[in-house]
């Protein structure tokens, strides 16, 4: 494909290495030549100075000829007017991200179409809705859904106290439809089979129905659905996760250092309570029996302020705690400090824009463990060799999984007799050494 | 689902010095079957067209070479294949490139020893003149003395070297990633190559593709004017190369044919022009993409002025003909700018400022991004902008001047590059003047002849004594001359890098 990429900050980065490794053309554009000296360095890209929204950059970075362009500056307004111009100048699809909310009213974290542009993404509404996800699961770390979200492949991290662990899998009584796709130990990860043994600090991957997930939750880490959340910091991610969870009928906090805006939550969230202070206030968090809520999500925008309170619920002993993170490669540390779920909204927002760099059969694309490896949903299309072989014939290669398929309404977790058909959409799981043998499988035969 | 980073295991640094073997065994696999091409093309020549005197057969010898070269290519890549980096850095990249050029050198000089009987130091010589498109030979009788398919090797090389064997490396196993644009760097320095295509992969293939397409057409050409298939096909590959080999004593001029001198100072012409540029004008269907472009237009201007110069200057050497002098001058600019060095006239009989015109041209050199050599007539427009912009600033202290390069403006980094390209360029061409005339005892000017056409990689050397090749010269001065040779080709930094002790320091 070719990609036009326009902000060079940590999402635009993160999608040039990605976009690098997969093998496409793509022109990078920053305003600022330090930014564009980087790329230049580390990725096989293109690269121009300038400014992105203004027409003779786009003309010469060839946009009438992109598959599509994705504007991840700093600026809302940049983003916005870039994609509009290259959208009129031919590009085929045109993503752009948005981090305020003043000119749009963000339910989802995605907006489609919105002012003719094809995908407006808000990573701090995303963000706040993964939070969500993670805060109605039973200790999971990190959601993803597949399939619109009739799938889901789940993250937990094993400790002394998880059960099951020092026993081969085989012996493991996972619920049906679901399997545990991935296993990181020591930031290896790997395809695990029935001989290998779960060990305490590995975290796992299971794929599988979201309610059935729940119960391989339960029989791992064993946490109850937040039903009581304190969130610190009312800005966008804390009001759309306020909103979120009050949807689920869950019980709210949030706790806000600025006066107005506390009044303004208060005015616009009823159901919830607003505190007016800080969160990193050790005598203002006891004095609010923080330790009888079950989930602690710090969302300011300061990675300071998100830490430090953070630490103080673990010490108050609040089950669970998340922080949203703004430097993506601070992630280890947090989990190194105890803190449950370390979410990046910038992470989450490359996350979702690669889904939409796919060839024709690639309906999605995450990424997961730095790129350790990905799970992709891939069209079966008429011809290629995964249609009609029981999958234990398939020869598949070490370091990939088929996680799931999915016919029509129906979602099937496969076994090994299991045969895929021509029509369905099937969900694989491959680490970055089996990628591209894993790719002829979906290829149609003879190409 | 983190953006975590590209992290680099601990060992990338250990696996450094194995990971290019790969690279380097490729390219010399790859030399190997261009020397095994070479012998089964003299081996088809010797059946169906008779050779010349002293010419014949061959075939064996480079079949011997080919051999171990292939061998030696297939040992370098078993034991380097399982040490990739997932990441080539830009000190990889640098050492590989090196590594590269040594390997070609070497394995490009044994045919000459097994082929032609010549000294290792001899054959080094010459085939480091042909990689590098210099020119420069220490064979004194060229006719007599090579089998054919040893002549069609000779122009072989210097057609790879041309556009460069590295960037058909990438082109070829494009799977490098971005140290295959580190390494692209380090053979081809200055950005004006690189954006034709955003992957470098596409970018070299590109870049060989329209190598390959002229290189094609320019041997039709000069077949259908009469010139022997063989010749045709050699005379193309140095040509387009600006490289200046020829099967002939007499260079160009022993076709006698101004036909024939005309089309190949036209198509050297062609191989001075960024390549960059023949692709924006291929992509963008208009000659515009060509002539807007400020470096072509400074290129056109000096070669219509020396053009000018020569004509009227050697009125005299020419019987007052201006249409001979002019096809003289023709010929002659377009075998200085872009540092071919083939031959049609005797330029040191020329006046001697005419003569100090063509050493200007021959300091020039060609564009950037194109196969010939000398300091770039970007840099020089750069340089002469820059010290425009300085002499105003003396007077006018709180004057703003921009350097710009078209209507692009050029960053202050770009210009300190520059500035450092021709210091280092003018440092080596004194102590290189100094070294030469110490070891061999010739008058300075042919020290300076000698040092200077191996720096800009043009082939004949001004100022030489009796005949104007280095066979005279003796071992220390021809191993300094590759080194100069290869200096001038990866415009020094690639090399120069090496020499820095911080390089092999972890």
């Amino acid at each position: 494909m070719q990609i036009i990429v326009i902000g060079l900050g940590e999402v635009g980065r993160h999608l040039l290495s990605v976009f690098d490794r997969e093998g496409h053309n793509v022109i990078a554009i920053d305003a600022d030549s330090e930014r564009v000296i980087h790329a230049e360095e580390h990725y096989d890209v293109a690269t121009m100075v300038g400014y992105g929204a203004s027409h003779s950059i786009l003309s010469a970075a060839g946009v009438e000829e992109a598959d599509m362009l994705v504007a991840v500056t700093n600026a809302d307004e940049v983003n916005l007017i870039a994609a509009l111009a290259a959208k009129q100048l031919g590009a085929k699809m045109v993503i752009a991200r948005a981090q305020g909310n003043e000119w749009a009213n963000w339910t989802q974290g995605v907006r489609y179409g919105l002012l003719g542009i094809d995908v407006v993404i808000n990573p701090r509404v995303l963000v706040a809705h993964e939070l969500a996800k993670v805060a109605r699961s039973h200790g999971a770390g990190h959601v993803i859904g597949f399939a619109q979200d009739r799938l889901e492949l789940v993250e937990m991290e094993l400790t002394e106290r998880s059960r099951h662990t020092g026993r081969p899998l085989a012996k493991v009584p996972l619920p049906r439809q679901t399997l545990i796709a991935a296993v990181v130990r020591k930031e290896k990860l790997f395809i695990p089979g029935g001989t290998d043994v779960l060990l305490p600090g590995d975290r796992i991957y299971v794929l599988g129905l979201p309610q059935a997930i729940i119960e391989a939750e339960d029989l791992f880490v064993n946490r109850r659905e937040a039903k009581r959340v304190v969130i610190v910091g009312g800005g966008v991610v804390g009001e759309a996760l306020a909103n979120h969870l009050l949807e689920n009928r869950a019980t709210v906090m949030i706790i806000e250092k600025d006066r107005t805006r506390a009044e303004e939550l208060s005015a616009k969230l009823d159901r919830a309570t607003v505190i007016h202070g800080d969160g990193t206030d050790l005598s203002l968090l006891e004095e609010e029996d923080i330790s009888t809520y079950d989930l602690f999500a710090a969302v300011t925008p300061h990675d300071e302020v998100n830490l430090m309170a953070a630490l103080l619920a673990q010490r108050i002993e609040v089950p669970r705690t998340a922080c949203v993170v703004q430097r993506g490669d601070y992630m280890e540390i947090y989990r190194k400090l105890g803190i449950d779920i370390a979410l990046s909204p910038r992470a989450v927002a490359s996350d979702h824009i690669l889904r939409y760099a796919r060839t024709a059969e690639i309906h999605s694309l995450s990424v997961i463990e730095n790129g350790q490896a990905e799970v992709v949903e891939v069209a079966a299309v008429r011809g290629c060799r995964l249609i009609g072989t029981p999958l234990k014939r398939l020869d598949l290669p070490r370091g990939s999984l088929i996680g799931g398929i999915i016919r029509g309404d129906e979602v099937i977790i496969p076994r090994g007799d299991d045969v895929v058909q021509f029509g369905d959409t099937v969900i694989v799981l491959a680490t970055a050494a089996a990628r591209p043998t894993i790719e002829l499988f979906f290829r149609p035969r003879g190409k | 689902m983190t953006a975590v980073a590209h992290r680099r295991s601990p060992s990338s640094r250990r696996r450094g010095y194995r990971g290019i073997a790969r690279p380097v065994g490729i390219v010399v696999l790859g030399l190997g079957v261009a020397i095994l091409l070479c012998s089964i093309v003299g081996f088809v020549l010797d059946l169906v067209h008779p050779a010349r005197p002293g010419q014949e057969g061959g075939g064996f010898a480079l079949l011997i070479a080919s051999v171990i070269t292939g061998l030696f290519g297939l040992a370098l890549y078993l034991w380097g294949r399982d040490h990739r980096s997932a990441h080539v850095s830009r000190r990889e990249a640098t050492l590989a490139v090196a590594a590269i050029w040594a390997a070609a050198g070497i394995f490009g000089a044994l045919p000459f020893v097994i082929g032609a009987g010549m000294s290792p130091i001899d054959a080094l010589f010459e085939s480091v003149s042909g990689l590098t498109t210099t020119g420069a030979t220490v064979i004194t009788d060229i006719e007599g003395s090579m089998s054919r398919p040893l002549l069609l090797w000779r122009s072989l090389i210097q057609w790879l070297g041309g556009m460069g064997i590295v960037v058909l490396f990438v082109a070829v196993f494009p799977n490098v990633g971005v140290g295959g644009k580190h390494m692209f760097r380090g053979e081809v320095p200055g950005a004006a190559a690189e954006g034709l295509r955003p992957r470098i992969a596409e970018t070299s293939f590109t870049l060989w593709k329209l190598y390959a397409a002229f290189t094609a057409i320019l041997a039709i050409v000069l077949y259908a004017l009469d010139m022997d298939p063989f010749e045709a096909v050699c005379h193309a590959f140095t040509t387009m190369s600006t490289g200046g080999f020829s099967t002939r004593d007499a260079s160009i001029a022993a076709f006698e044919s101004p036909a024939i001198e005309y089309t190949v100072a036209i198509f050297m012409f062609i191989g001075t022009v960024n390549y960059g540029l023949y692709y924006g004008a291929l992509r963008t269907g208009s000659f515009r993409a060509i002539t807007n472009n400020a470096e072509f237009r400074a290129f056109v201007f000096i070669c219509a002025l020396a053009i000018v110069v020569l004509t009227f200057g050697n009125m005299g050497t020419h019987d007052f003909d201006v249409l001979k002098s002019f096809r003289f001058a023709f010929f002659t600019v377009g075998t200085t700018i872009s540092s071919t060095g083939f031959g049609v006239d005797d330029y040191m009989a020329y006046p001697e400022p005419v003569l100090a015109a063509l050493i200007i041209v021959m300091f020039i050199g060609g564009c950037a991004g194109s196969t010939a050599g000398g300091i770039k007539i970007e840099r020089i427009l750069l340089m002469t902008k820059q010290a425009g912009a300085q002499i105003n600033r003396f007077f006018r202290p709180n004057v703003v001047r921009v350097v710009r390069l078209g209507r692009r403006p050029v960053p202050p980094e770009v210009v300190a590059d520059v500035a450092a390209f021709f210091i280092v360029y003018m440092l080596t061409l004194g102590l290189g003047i100094m070294l030469f005339s110490l070891v061999e005892a010739v008058p300075l000017p042919t020290a300076f002849g000698a040092m200077l056409t191996c720096l800009s990689n043009m082939g004949p050397a001004p100022f030489h004594l009796e005949a104007d090749n280095f066979a005279a010269y003796g071992g220390f001065a021809k191993l300094f001359s590759i080194f100069a040779m290869l200096l001038g080709r990866l415009e020094f930094f690639t090399l120069l890098s090496l020499l820095v002790p911080e390089f092999w320091k972890h």
